[in-house]
C-alpha cells in the first residue's frame, strides 16, 4: 500500500509532505530542495518541465514558460478577472469551449486544469522519490476564498495528475493544524496568509485535536505577485526618469525586472537599501542599449508596500468581526506565505492585532504539512485519533428569486456538514413549475454571483401567485459536496439534485487528459 | 470495546434515534446548562462522531449516517449557541416539538433585526427617514433627528423603537436647549 500526501500547490511554488511515524515531514528533491515554483515550460520540442528548470526558462522564453497558472483555474474567460491576469503573464489566454479560460502556448491550447496537474505530478514524483514508496492518495490545499468551481478544477487537475485527491482543505486551515497538531492547545488562533497570488485570513478555535474554523475571508487578488509589479512599476518610472525609455508595454522586460523586484525584495528583507542593476532591456531610438541603475531602500519599500498591507486589514476586520470576537480575544498568531517574511508584513500585523505574530513555524512549509496531518487522519492507518477538522462553508449559497435576487440559504462560514431549508412561494398566478437555480456568493444579485446549478420543479398544482408553497433544502457533507432538493408542500412532490460544482470540463475531458491514458 | 466497533454502534444507534432526538440530547447536555457547556459539548462530539472520524472505517453507508447525525449535532449548536435563538428554541420545546421549523428560525432571525435600530423600519418609505434620523443620531443633531424621526412615524405610527428613539432625541434636544440658554456669553440681536 501507498502513502497519503499533502501537497500545498501554490500559485508561485508548491510543496509535498507526509507523515511518518506520526509525524509529518517536508520532503525534498535529489538536491535538497523543498520548495519547487509552480512554472510549467513547454520546450522547444523538449516535451514539458516543471518546477527549477522550468523557473530557469521564464527568463529567456517567457512566451512558452506558463506561471501563476493558479490564477487563471476554474475561471470563466469572460471575467475581469481574466482581462487582469492577461496583462500580467508573458504567455497566452484563450477562451476554451464551454467559456473557460485557457492557457495558449506555442500555438496550443491548454486547459488550466492540465498545467495545474503537471505541477501535482512533479509533487507526486519528489514524493515518490523521496519516500521510495508509491503514492496513492492526496490532500491538496486551496485559498480559503476558492469557489466551488476553482475547488472542482483543483481536483479534475488531481484526477489528470492520476491522483486520488481525498479532499480540498483550506490553505490557513492546513497552517492551523500544522500548528496546532498534537500540542493540546486551547485557544483562538488566526492565520494570516498572504502568499504569492492571494490573501486570506481564517479564525480559529483550537480545543485539543478539534480543529474548528469560525470564519474565513479573502482578497483573490492581492499577493506577493502584486508586491512585485509595485517594485517593477517603480522602476520602470525611475528608468523613465533617468532615460526616457518607456518599457511599461514591453514583457520581456517586464519579466526580467519581475526578477530583479522580487530578488532585491528579499535582500531588502535582511539590508537597508540595494542597488538594482539590470543591464540591456531594451534599445532606444538611437539603437542603444538601455540598462537599469536604481537604488531601493527600506522607506521606497515601505510607501509601495504600505497601502497593500493595508489592505489586508479590511479583510481581517471582516472575518474576526464575523467570528464575533475583537482584535484582542485572539491569542496567537500565524503567518504564512513567503510575504508574511518581511519585516515590515510581520511588524504591521503585530501592530493590528497588538501582539507578536508566532514566528517558529516556517511560512513556506506549514500549509503542505498541514495537509499531511488532513491526509494522514482521512486514511485508514490513522484510526479515530487524527485530528478533527470543522471547517466552513466558504461563500454563500443561495436560490435566485424575482427580480435577479438571491436570497441566501446557507450564509458563508456556516459549519460543514450542515443543512438548511426555506419556503419560497411561487411569483405568479397559475404558475405551474419553478426553477431553481442555485448560486454562490456574496452580492445580492444574482448576476454578480456563479452559477452552480440549476433544476426544475413542474406539475405544481394551477393556484393564485403565493399559494403554492416550494420547500428548497440544501445539504452540504464533510468534504463539502453540496445537494439542493425541492419539494411542493401540499402534494409532496419532491426533485434532487446532486450539484457537483462544474469546473469548466467535462467528465469525459478530464478522462481524455489523464497523464497515465497516455500510450494505452 | 475496540473504539472501532464502539464508533460503530454508536453512530448506527444515534441514527436510528435521530427523528426523536432534541438539541439537548443531540449535543448530550442538560436543558440547563450553561451557555459554556454547549460549545464544549459540540467539539466532544465532534471528536466522537465527526464524519471524517467514521470514514476511516471505510464502510460508506456508514460514513453517510453520520453526516446525517452530524448535521444535527451541527443545527443544535448553532441554535443553542445564540441566546435568543436557545430561548425561542426552549419555547417551542416546552409546548412539545424538538426540531427548529425553518419560520421558527427565521422568525427568531427577524427578532434579533427588530432588536437591532439598524434594522427597525419594516418599509421602504419609513426606512428613508429613519436612516437619516439614525446618522443624525451619530452626529448628535438632536433636532435634525426629531424631524426625521416624526417623518418616519407618519408610515409607521405604531413603531415602538421609532417612537423611543423621537423621545430620546427630544429629551437631548431639550438638555442642549437648557444648557444654551446658560451661556452668558452668547449675544442676542434684540
Amino acid at each position: 500500500m501507498g502513502i497519503a500526501i499533502g501537497i500545498d500547490l501554490g500559485t508561485s511554488n508548491s510543496v509535498v509532505s507526509t507523515v511518518v511515524d506520526g509525524k509529518p515531514v517536508v520532503l525534498a528533491d535529489e538536491e535538497g530542495r523543498t520548495i519547487h515554483p509552480s512554472v510549467v515550460a513547454f520546450g522547444y520540442g523538449h516535451g514539458v518541465v516543471v518546477g527549477h528548470r522550468a523557473k530557469q526558462q521564464l527568463a529567456y522564453a517567457p512566451e512558452t514558460t506558463v506561471f501563476s497558472a493558479k490564477r487563471l483555474i476554474g475561471r470563466r474567460y469572460a471575467s475581469p478577472e481574466v482581462d487582469r491576469i492577461r496583462r500580467m503573464v508573458s504567455w497566452g489566454v484563450a477562451e476554451g469551449p464551454h467559456g473557460d479560460a485557457r492557457v495558449r502556448v506555442q500555438g496550443k491550447v491548454y486547459a488550466v486544469q492540465e498545467i495545474s496537474a503537471h505541477v501535482l505530478s512533479h509533487m507526486k514524483q519528489v514524493a515518490e522519490s523521496a519516500t521510495g514508496q508509491s503514492v496513492d492518495a492526496c490532500v491538496i490545499t486551496v485559498p480559503a476564498y476558492f469557489n466551488d468551481q476553482q475547488r472542482q478544477a483543483t481536483r479534475d487537475a488531481a484526477v489528470i495528475a492520476g491522483l486520488n485527491c481525498l479532499r480540498i482543505i483550506n490553505e490557513p486551515t492546513a497552517a492551523a493544524l500544522a500548528y496546532g497538531f498534537g500540542a493540546g492547545r486551547r485557544q483562538h488562533l488566526a492565520v494570516y496568509d498572504l502568499g504569492g497570488g492571494t490573501f486570506d485570513i481564517s479564525v480559529l478555535r483550537l480545543d485539543g485535536d478539534v480543529f474548528e474554523v469560525v470564519s474565513t475571508a479573502g482578497d483573490t487578488f492581492l499577493g506577493g505577485d502584486d508586491f512585485d509589479a509595485a517594485i517593477v512599476d517603480h522602476l520602470l518610472a525611475e528608468l523613465k526618469a533617468t532615460t526616457g525609455a518607456d518599457l511599461a508595454d514591453s514583457h520581456a522586460a517586464r519579466a526580467r525586472l519581475k526578477e530583479a523586484a522580487e530578488r532585491s525584495k528579499r535582500a531588502l528583507a535582511q539590508v537597508e537599501a540595494v542597488a538594482v542593476k539590470v543591464p540591456n532591456l531594451g534599445r532606444d531610438a538611437r539603437g542603444e542599449p538601455i540598462h537599469l541603475h536604481a537604488k531601493l531602500d527600506q522607506a521606497t519599500l515601505e510607501r509601495l508596500f504600505l497601502p497593500l498591507i493595508q489592505r489586508t486589514f479590511v479583510v481581517c476586520d471582516d472575518a474576526i468581526g464575523q467570528a464575533g470576537l475583537a482584535t484582542r480575544q485572539v491569542d496567537q498568531i500565524l503567518l504564512v506565505g513567503g510575504m508574511t517574511r518581511f519585516p515590515l508584513v510581520r511588524d504591521a500585523v503585530g501592530h493590528y492585532f497588538g501582539k507578536q505574530p508566532a514566528t517558529w513555524l516556517n511560512p513556506d512549509e506549514v500549509v503542505a504539512i498541514g495537509a499531511a496531518i488532513q491526509a494522514h487522519a482521512l486514511t485508514a492507518s490513522a484510526g479515530p485519533s487524527g485530528a478533527v477538522l470543522l471547517d466552513v462553508t466558504p461563500q454563500t449559497l443561495g436560490v435566485r428569486t424575482v427580480g435577479g435576487f438571491v436570497e441566501a440559504v446557507i450564509p458563508r462560514n456556516t459549519p460543514i456538514p450542515t443543512s438548511a431549508a426555506k419556503v419560497f412561494h411561487t411569483a405568479h398566478d397559475h404558475q405551474t413549475q419553478v426553477r431553481v437555480q442555485v448560486y454562490q456568493g456574496e452580492s445580492r444579485m444574482a448576476a454578480d454571483n456563479e452559477l452552480l446549478g440549476e433544476f426544475v420543479l413542474d406539475a405544481l398544482p394551477a393556484k393564485a401567485r403565493g399559494e403554492v408553497k416550494v420547500r428548497i433544502t440544501f445539504a452540504i457533507d464533510a468534504d463539502g459536496i453540496v445537494r439542493v432538493s425541492a419539494e411542493e408542500l401540499t402534494t409532496g412532490r419532491q426533485v434532487d439534485m446532486l450539484i457537483e460544482a462544474s469546473s469548466n470540463l467535462t467528465e469525459e475531458e478530464v478522462q481524455a487528459m489523464r497523464f497515465d491514458d497516455i500510450g494505452f | 470495546m475496540d473504539p472501532r466497533t464502539r464508533t460503530r454502534v454508536e453512530v448506527e444507534t444515534l441514527h436510528t434515534l435521530l427523528p426523536e432526538l432534541d438539541y439537548y440530547r443531540a449535543l448530550l447536555v442538560a436543558r440547563d446548562c450553561a451557555p459554556e457547556a454547549i460549545g464544549e459539548a459540540f467539539r466532544n462530539e465532534s471528536r466522537r462522531l465527526h464524519p471524517d472520524r467514521v470514514s476511516v472505517l471505510g464502510d460508506a453507508a456508514l460514513t453517510e449516517k453520520a453526516n446525517d447525525i452530524f448535521r444535527l449535532v451541527q443545527e443544535a449548536h448553532r441554535t443553542l449557541k445564540d441566546p435568543e435563538q436557545r430561548a425561542r428554541y426552549d419555547e417551542l420545546l416546552a409546548g412539545g416539538s424538538i426540531r427548529f421549523t425553518d419560520e421558527a428560525r427565521q422568525g427568531a432571525q427577524a427578532d434579533k433585526r427588530a432588536a437591532d435600530p439598524e434594522h427597525a423600519a419594516t418599509n421602504k418609505a419609513s426606512e428613508k427617514y429613519w436612516k437619516m434620523a439614525l446618522r443624525d443620531f451619530r452626529d448628535k443633531s438632536w433636532k435634525a433627528a426629531t424631524i426625521n424621526i416624526r417623518f418616519a412615524l407618519n408610515f409607521e405610527p405604531d413603531n415602538e423603537v421609532f417612537k423611543d428613539h423621537l423621545k430620546q432625541a427630544e429629551e437631548a434636544q431639550a438638555e442642549a436647549d437648557a444648557k444654551k440658554e446658560k451661556n452668558p456669553y452668547k449675544l442676542r440681536i434684540v
